[in-house]
């Protein structure tokens, strides 16, 4: 498998939109920055504005598992909080998964093909703040939790939940794809 | 104090005026040595060096008379008559050059101190002159191997590079024409002892020093390679294993077996002669070897066919090929399933191997004997194309210590070979290759990690006895093991979870960690009444030569072993780490990151050499103090690995301090350690790596602009890769001052190339030389002409012409030579009348991995393939980031390279290369199905896969072309298109004025419409973005709707539009979608095809309609394949 899929799943990629809760929107922008469809990861920035006063931009590292041959639609990492029932609730708010959910419940499910789908879903998993990784934790912010993720290939759009036990439930992320025109730099791991 | 005064042997030696004398002189002189380092060091010191190389040298010279005699008298004599009748001639001369060349030996085993002086009085020369057992009494010959093998395994000890002399020691020895003598002693088929001494000390020579690419060369021409498969054929034939072949012209023909413990020396020595792919092709298409092992399908397509072989074998014979397979575990075949749905099988039964071995296996693999003939399912090595893998793995598995280590790195080196080797399924796909590696998945990885396991609680637990030679310490299992599973998970996915699943990783790191513990020094400094400062004022009889003084001592055995661990483990980690960004995690998880900085240091320059010659053993185990250039390099490897890891990189590694060090090692001297340092710099010169303006400010524009000059390919293209990284996104000074340091001049002439095609020298030469081969036939011992490579049939003889236009000697031809001239037994090479037609494509495959590695034009086109992928890229990277002013980037780089020749040279790379005319002379077709077309293995070989030759075209749907006409297909490799494409996108994403002088270049768009239809789907792709900048529509004021919709017009005009509709028909969703938006773009600018307004129409209405026009129906979502 290439590194890259489509125009838009690709390391270089930037998203651009909002992560709305109950009662606030905040901006947020995703650039992507290494993609791996043969081991199923991705990984790049998320950056969100506004989230506390003492950070007016906070950005984080974060790290996606695609779902597919590798990772099933069931979380498999019991620190993330999760369980099956909070898994196939969250899959079960993007409408393009709605037709694979009676499968998707069967734990020896895997999503085929998964590359050439138009939507391809994911779990997004931030992991410490860049620039400078030792911080731990900040004041009135967390990213202890993790999103659900739906990506369409074919518009760029991108869609996701975040699940966190103790933060506000469902806040939706909502992204669209920066226009590059196709143009992208040229970068690779040696 | 004083100096120690000369031993009075030597003193007797210099004075005696007779031969007799000289070698009682001799003799004393010899007892006196024996095991007494300071009298070896006096008389070093008084010039025992140039008085033995005179001594040699004259009874050279006495005894070269009958020598002569010797070369015409003996020809056609059998190895046992020519040695005893050279043996009744035991002269004064012999006796002398027998003392001589024991009294050499005795000093050479005091170790590196005392062979340094030996190498540089030039002892190596007149030893090597008595070498031949032709010309030399069969005692002295051995007399002369063991000397040399002595000082051969003392310099194997210097892992520091302590003095360039050393190295000249297996040049001298692997090189013309002494490598003929040790062939010759090879080729005695005497079984007699001293013939077999002669023959195991040849091997152990050939082990112990063989190295680089030109000492394995010279022993392939001289045919010691054939020789020596041969020898391990008749050992195996010997054995009587179950399902070796039956061939009887040939097993007559093989030698007699030598003795049972010669067969891992052996197979050690052809482990160092089988390092690359066309030396490991040659040893397993050896016809001794192949018609013991009789070859399996070469293009066994499916596993399906393979099994069908088996059923109808072992239903109808009983006993197939296959037998050999039953002393092996069996394992349950992957048809087309994920490795998961692997279900685990009965006990093993019926297996000749011990229950013990078998006890930890069994209820991994194997299924039981009755199962197994009527059970389809079931592997065999037979996948490999060769029995030889399993009788190794056989050997491995059965086999203890060095001599299963010897059976697991011969192995290793076939498997790496292999796909080259076998090709008989493109790599990835589900057969053969997946079935293979499941083998050495459960088979061969884990029974290597405990190797190491085992070795690593042996020496830690028990001292080591050393071995007279220390190249055969048991302390080499643990590295070579080690060594042996870095080279094996290479490019193997499957193969790097087996090795973690073995518990590897804990192991390696530990193993590692343990390398820079103290090791107490058990070779401490002997008391001596006399001074041993090397610095003191002289006799006046000894002078000041390099001969006279000892050498540096190099370190102690067991701080080597430590040292060579280190560069293992850390290779060895790096291979498993290769792909994985988990297995990388649980790397560093294991706390080995500042092992890896520590082995990163480099020993101190001072200004009489560098600090290593001083350093005591506690401090060479220091990392901080400095490394040998292996542990150096395995580090690199092992950063290199760490830093594919966006995670690694803003962690471990910033907070580890790797950027500082890598830097320093930027201006190593040794070329291998930049490659090394270079490599890790390109991650670590990354947009989103932390290091990278540390890096930047540090200087290494400069450093690496410097390196991208260099006349090493390697270094070249690493330097430009690092500098696309570093002006990716990085500031516009940084920019412009990293193209002014590269030079534009330099630039342009690296992307115009020579661009030769390496292919036309081949076809000229061919079409010169009419239908006559190059001279092949060479008579043999009975005087017939005999065309050892090429009968006359073969239908890629035309192949050999190639070696006229890079090599410098074709070793067909020269093994030829060697083998008449030295009267060889007729079991080496298979007289043409007895070649099966597996050799005639064993032949045509050889000349093919040949040509791909060694020929000089190949890789020249090669090279120029990478590099001008990385400069077109290097400047798309100049002007990929919009935020930056992209247009002012633009015009600086077209400014500063001259648009036009730019253009001229984008132009260059789209046309496809004028294809050569392939020679249509009478070629008979090839077999079936078994076209010679390599393969190219694996991720690690990822560019250079880019930069092949073979055609973009899949050739395995097609009938399989000729080799010449594969030669003939040559086209644009694929990246470098995408690479040229993307370049010219960028520029069409500037101001309006750039897109027009874009547009403006017809030649340049014309010769971007064939690749429309173009099987690399990113080639499409690219096109696609580029139409789409064209008509790109900068504002909504009115000169810019003018000037957009002139564009357009031309791009209708010159034929991109329709091109661009077609592609709505794209299997690719995603080519489907970028030429929707430029549809609609050109639509909404033009009005429709047919001229008439319709620019307000949605994409939507849109979708159908142009679907309907190009006859191309769109499925539902997802229905189209998105990927080919």
């Amino acid at each position: 498998l290439p590194n890259s899929t489509s125009s838009f799943l690709r390391p270089g990629s930037r998203f651009t939109g909002t992560q709305q809760s109950d009662h606030q929107v905040y901006e947020v922008q995703v650039d992507l920055k290494h993609v791996d469809m043969d081991n199923s990861f991705l990984c790049g920035y998320l950056r969100i504005q506004g989230l506390t006063d003492d950070h007016p931009t906070l950005t984080t590292y974060f790290e996606g598992e695609i779902i597919g041959s590798k990772y099933v639609f069931q979380t498999k990492h019991p620190e993330w909080g999760s369980n099956e029932k909070i898994d196939m609730e969250h899959w079960g708010r993007f409408p393009a998964w709605r037709p694979l959910a009676k499968a998707a419940k069967s734990p020896n499910f895997t999503y085929k093909n998964y590359a050439q789908r138009e939507n391809i879903f994911m779990r997004w998993k931030e992991y410490f703040l860049v620039p400078n990784h030792r911080v731990r934790t900040i004041s009135g912010a967390s990213f202890e939790g993790f999103y659900y993720i739906c990506f369409n290939q074919v518009t760029g759009k991108v869609s996701g939940t975040y699940f966190h036990a103790k933060s506000e439930k469902y806040q939706q992320l909502e992204l669209e794809h920066v226009p590059d025109h196709g143009c992208m730099g040229a970068f690779e791991f040696r | 104090m004083a100096r120690a005064p000369p031993p009075a042997a030597l003193a007797d030696l210099r004075a005696a005026s007779s031969i007799q004398s000289q070698i009682v002189a001799l003799r004393r002189l010899k007892n006196d040595l024996i095991g007494h380092d300071q009298r070896k060091e006096a008389c070093i010191k008084h010039g025992a060096v140039n008085l033995l190389v005179e001594l040699l040298n004259g009874a050279l010279r006495a005894g070269g008379k009958r020598r002569r005699v010797d070369v015409n008298g003996g020809k056609n004599a059998t190895g046992r008559e020519r040695r005893s009748s050279v043996d009744e001639r035991w002269s004064h001369e012999d006796e002398l050059r027998l003392q001589c060349t024991i009294v050499v030996g005795s000093l050479a085993q005091g170790g590196l101190a005392y062979v340094t002086p030996l190498l540089a009085g030039g002892i190596v020369q007149p030893l090597l002159s008595a070498l031949s057992p032709r010309e030399t009494p069969a005692t002295l010959v051995v007399a002369t191997l063991r000397t040399l093998l002595a000082c051969a395994d003392a310099v194997s000890m210097d892992i520091q590079f302590l003095d360039p002399v050393t190295t000249t020691l297996a040049d001298q020895v692997f090189s013309k024409p002494d490598v003929g003598a040790l062939s010759e002693i090879l080729a005695q088929t005497s079984t007699t002892d001293i013939v077999q001494e002669q023959q195991v000390l040849v091997y152990q020579l050939i082990a112990c020093a063989c190295q680089g690419l030109d000492h394995p060369n010279a022993l392939l021409r001289a045919g010691a390679l054939d020789l020596m498969a041969a020898q391990l054929a008749a050992s195996i034939m010997a054995d009587g294993y179950p399902g070796l072949g039956t061939d009887s012209k040939n097993l007559t023909d093989l030698p007699p077996p030598p003795p049972k413990s010669h067969v891992s020396h052996i197979l050690r020595a052809i482990s160092a002669l089988t390092t690359t792919d066309y030396r490991c092709a040659r040893f397993v298409y050896n016809p001794s070897i192949s018609s013991i092992f009789p070859a399996s399908k070469l293009q066994s397509s499916t596993s399906s066919t393979a099994v069908y072989g088996q059923l109808f074998n072992s239903s109808l014979q009983g006993s197939g090929p296959e037998t050999l397979d039953r002393l092996l575990p069996q394992l349950s075949t992957a048809f087309g399933k994920p490795e998961t749905s692997f279900s685990k099988a009965f006990p093993a039964l019926g297996s000749f191997a011990s229950s013990s071995e078998y006890s930890r296996a069994a209820s991994l693999f194997a299924e039981s004997a009755a199962a197994k003939s009527s059970s389809p399912t079931r592997t065999t090595t037979q996948e490999f194309g060769t029995q030889l893998v399993t009788w190794l793995l056989y050997k491995a598995r059965t086999e203890t210590g060095l001599d299963r280590l010897s059976a697991v790195w011969q192995l290793t080196l076939i498997i790496k070979a292999k796909d080259k080797i076998f090709p008989d399924s493109p790599p990835g796909e589900s057969g053969p290759s997946r079935n293979r590696d499941r083998i050495l998945t459960y088979l061969l990885v884990p029974l290597i990690v405990r190797m190491i396991e085992e070795a690593n609680n042996e020496t830690k637990n028990n001292p080591i006895v050393e071995p007279q030679f220390r190249h055969l310490s048991p302390l080499r299992i643990k590295e070579l093991a080690m060594s042996a599973l870095a080279q094996l998970v290479e490019d193997s996915k499957g193969l790097q979870q087996a090795a973690v699943d073995a518990g590897a990783i804990k192991l390696l790191c530990q193993i590692l960690k343990r390398t820079f513990d103290p090791i107490p020094d058990r070779r401490g400094k002997m008391w001596t009444p006399y001074s041993t400062d090397t610095n003191m004022e002289m006799d006046e009889e000894t002078d000041q030569s390099k001969s006279t003084q000892l050498g540096s001592r190099g370190l102690s055995p067991e701080v080597v072993h430590a040292l060579r661990c280190r560069a293992a483990a850390m290779e060895a980690l790096a291979q498993i780490g290769q792909v994985d960004d988990n297995i990388r995690k649980t790397i560093i998880e294991s706390g080995i990151i500042a092992c890896v900085v520590d082995s990163l240091t480099a020993y101190q320059e001072t200004p009489v050499g560098t600090v290593a010659e001083s350093l005591s053993n506690a401090d060479a185990l220091d990392g901080k103090k400095g490394n040998p250039i292996v542990v150096i390099v395995a580090a690199c490897n092992l950063a290199r690995a760490l830093s594919r890891s966006v995670n690694i990189l803003r962690t471990s590694l910033i907070d580890g301090g790797l950027a500082k060090p890598i830097y320093l090692l930027l201006k190593h001297p040794n070329m291998s350690v930049k490659h090394g340092a270079v490599n890790v710099l390109c991650n670590l010169l990354l947009s989103f790596s932390p290091m990278r303006d540390e890096l930047i400010q540090g200087g290494c524009i400069k450093i690496l602009c410097e390196h991208a000059h260099s006349a090493d390919n390697d270094l070249q293209m690493m330097s430009l890769w690092a500098l696309k990284h570093l002006v990716y996104q990085a500031s516009p000074d940084t920019k412009i001052s990293c193209l002014d340091e590269l030079g534009a001049g330099w630039l342009i002439q690296t992307l115009t190339g020579e661009m030769r095609d390496p292919f036309s020298s081949f076809t000229r030469a061919t079409a010169s030389q009419g239908s006559t081969p190059i001279g092949m036939g060479t008579p043999n011992a009975a005087g017939e002409q005999v065309d050892l490579l090429n009968a006359a049939d073969d239908p890629t003889m035309d192949v050999d012409a190639s070696s006229t236009s890079g090599e410098d000697e074709p070793e067909d031809d020269a093994m030829a030579d060697s083998i008449t001239s030295l009267n060889l037994p007729r079991y080496l090479p298979n007289p043409p009348a007895v070649q099966r037609p597996t050799n005639l494509q064993h032949r045509a495959r050889l000349k093919l991995i040949k040509r791909d590695e060694q020929n000089a034009a190949v890789m020249a086109w090669k090279h120029e393939v990478r590099i001008q992928e990385q400069a077109l890229d290097f400047l798309r990277n100049l002007i990929s980031d919009p935020q930056s002013e992209q247009d002012k980037m633009i015009d600086h780089v077209l400014a500063t390279l001259d648009a036009q020749r730019l253009f001229d040279i984008l132009l260059s790379k789209l046309r496809p290369s004028s294809p050569q005319p392939a020679p249509q002379r009478d070629q008979p077709r090839q077999p079936h199905g078994k076209h010679p077309a390599l393969t190219t293995p694996g991720s690690a070989a990822r560019f250079a896969a880019s930069a092949t030759y073979s055609p973009a075209y899949s050739t395995h749907r097609h009938p399989p072309p000729s080799t010449a006409s594969i030669l003939s297909q040559i086209t644009t490799p694929p990246d470098l298109l995408v690479s040229t494409i993307f370049l010219i996108v960028h520029i069409a994403n500037g101001r309006a004025s750039q897109r027009q002088q874009l547009l403006s270049q017809t030649p340049l768009m014309s010769a971007t419409l064939p690749l429309f239809s173009h099987p690399d789907r990113r080639i499409r792709t690219a096109l696609c973005w580029l139409a789409h900048n064209l008509v790109w529509l900068d504002s909504n004021s009115t000169d810019d709707q003018i000037s957009a919709r002139q564009r357009a017009r031309e791009l209708r005009n010159l034929g991109v539009e329709e091109k661009v509709r077609l592609a709505l028909g794209d299997e690719h969703r995603d080519v489907v979608e970028r030429a929707r938006g430029v549809v609609d773009s050109i639509e909404k600018l033009l009005g429709p095809e047919d001229g008439h307004a319709g620019g307000q129409r949605s994409p939507r209405d849109d979708r159908g309609l142009l679907a309907g026009r190009v006859g191309v129906g769109l499925g539902g979502p997802g229905a189209r394949a998105w990927e080919r």
